[in-house]
């Protein structure tokens, strides 16, 4: 009986222990934040590549070494992620204000009202107005110009390679 | 029974103890973790509404200085820049760059992804690297939002009311007053008085070359670009008076690199395609 009793009580703290221990480590969690984020084999960037990271993926961290994290991935990969390429919160999708309106300006925006928020908003800012720059051209045009240089993914898959070590 | 009791007891308090001692022990962690990246919780309009102020002081810097239109050029600038950005944690902006005439050494970065480069100071740029760590300290002060915060144009939840969001949702006369006030204080903040705290350009710097490191290029570019153009005092009129002395952040960035041995580190500086495609 009193054996019994032993191995029911061993039991018993080695599963409050591990559960205990599981739930703890599951609260130390980031998520890739970057396009470009790398699982390597040691805390360096002289690392051999285990596989690639995408975006969003969750990373338990059991350990840490100055700006590298030892990380677990959902699919129970393990290795080293830089610190700078993760967060603490999910990440979010790209954000637009451009999509199906090209040119969706201010004013759309300003559709929504709300004069307490108008109210608040001008008692922070309006404040600390100044003219000095107010007469400045606006030129939407260039822009515009700006904004068209879309590079898509595959293009620069193809200019990183020499970057990341590789031949054209 | 009794002593099975107690034994129980005992271990639920040495568990329990655990949990306490591990709760103290993470939470410093988690501190130590996240004090370089404060992470407050910015909501999809949040981002939005950043773009649009963004576009809106860029709409401006363009009609200030005239925009370089060469095309070939400008998608090089872009496809270095916007493969520093896929190292950013802030993926959620499309980053755009774009190359302006002007014989001041300056680069400069707006909330919401636009970043602009002079001619002057491409002049300067001696390899691919170089540029790419020019274009990672601007993305780090969009990642950081160092200037959407010294605006105050975004405030934590707490004061909402007074948020980025709320002014560009509050609509009517008084709200493109505020956006309009926003504005040039921001431009005035590039052009004339910078951000006035050295730490945020320290910072920059910092995250600069690790998103330039991770992304693959000579981490030591950002210094030597700094380096060559600290003897050209008569041609950074705005960067001199926006910007801490150039000696003190070139002395931080190879603290830096030599500490984490990042000096030693042989990554790519392009020298090759960099002129090819200047």
């Amino acid at each position: 009986m009193k054996t019994k009793n032993s191995n029911i009580l061993s039991l018993l703290i080695l599963f409050l222990v591990f559960t205990n221990q599981a739930a703890s480590a599951a609260t130390d969690t980031r998520y890739v934040s970057s396009i470009n984020a790398k699982l390597l084999d040691q805390p360096s960037f002289k690392g051999g590549l285990i596989k690639n990271l995408g975006k969003g993926t969750q990373l338990t961290i059991f350990n840490k070494k100055g700006t590298w994290l030892n990380v677990k991935t959902d699919d129970a990969s393990t290795g080293w992620v830089s610190k700078f390429l993760t967060k603490s919160k999910p990440p979010t999708n790209r954000a637009t204000v451009l999509t199906g309106e090209k040119n969706k300006q201010l004013k759309n925006v300003h559709r929504r009202t709300s004069a307490i928020t108008t109210a608040a908003a001008a008692r922070g800012l309006a404040s600390k107005a100044s003219a000095s720059t107010s007469d400045v051209q606006v030129d939407l045009k260039a822009v515009r110009y700006m904004e068209s240089f879309e590079i898509s993914n595959a293009q620069l898959n193809q200019f990183a390679k020499p970057v990341q070590g590789e031949s054209k | 029974m009794k002593k099975l009791a107690t034994l129980l007891s005992l271990s639920l308090i040495m568990v329990s103890g655990h949990q306490i001692v591990y709760a103290d022990s993470k939470g410093s962690y988690r501190e130590r973790l996240n004090s370089s990246f404060p992470e407050p919780s910015y909501s999809k309009d949040d981002v939005e509404a950043e773009i649009v102020f963004g576009r809106e002081l860029a709409s401006k810097i363009t009609g200030k200085f005239k925009v370089v239109q060469d095309d070939k050029l400008n998608k090089y600038i872009n496809k270095v820049g916007q493969l520093v950005a896929r190292s950013s944690v802030r993926s959620e902006l499309s980053y755009r760059f774009i190359l302006i005439q002007s014989n001041d050494i300056n680069a400069f970065a707006v909330p919401g992804g636009y970043i602009f480069i002079t001619t002057a100071a491409l002049n300067q740029v001696r390899d691919e690297s170089e540029l790419a760590g020019i274009f990672a300290h601007e993305i780090a002060h969009i990642e950081k939002r160092h200037y959407v915060k010294k605006v105050g144009i975004r405030s934590n939840k707490a004061n909402a009311e007074q948020g980025f969001t709320a002014l560009l949702t509050g609509g009517g006369a008084t709200a493109v007053q505020a956006f309009q006030a926003a504005i040039d204080e921001t431009l005035e903040i590039l052009f004339q008085t910078g951000l006035q705290s050295h730490a945020d350009e320290f910072e920059a710097d910092a995250t600069g070359v690790w998103l330039a490191t991770n992304t693959g290029y000579d981490p030591t570019a950002l210094s030597r670009y700094f380096t060559r153009i600290s003897k050209l005092d008569g041609q950074m009129k705005t960067l001199k008076n926006t910007h801490p002395p150039l000696q003190a952040r070139t002395k931080k960035i190879n603290q830096l690199l030599k500490q984490h041995q990042l000096d030693n580190l042989k990554q790519p500086t392009l020298e090759e395609r960099f002129n090819a495609n200047k």
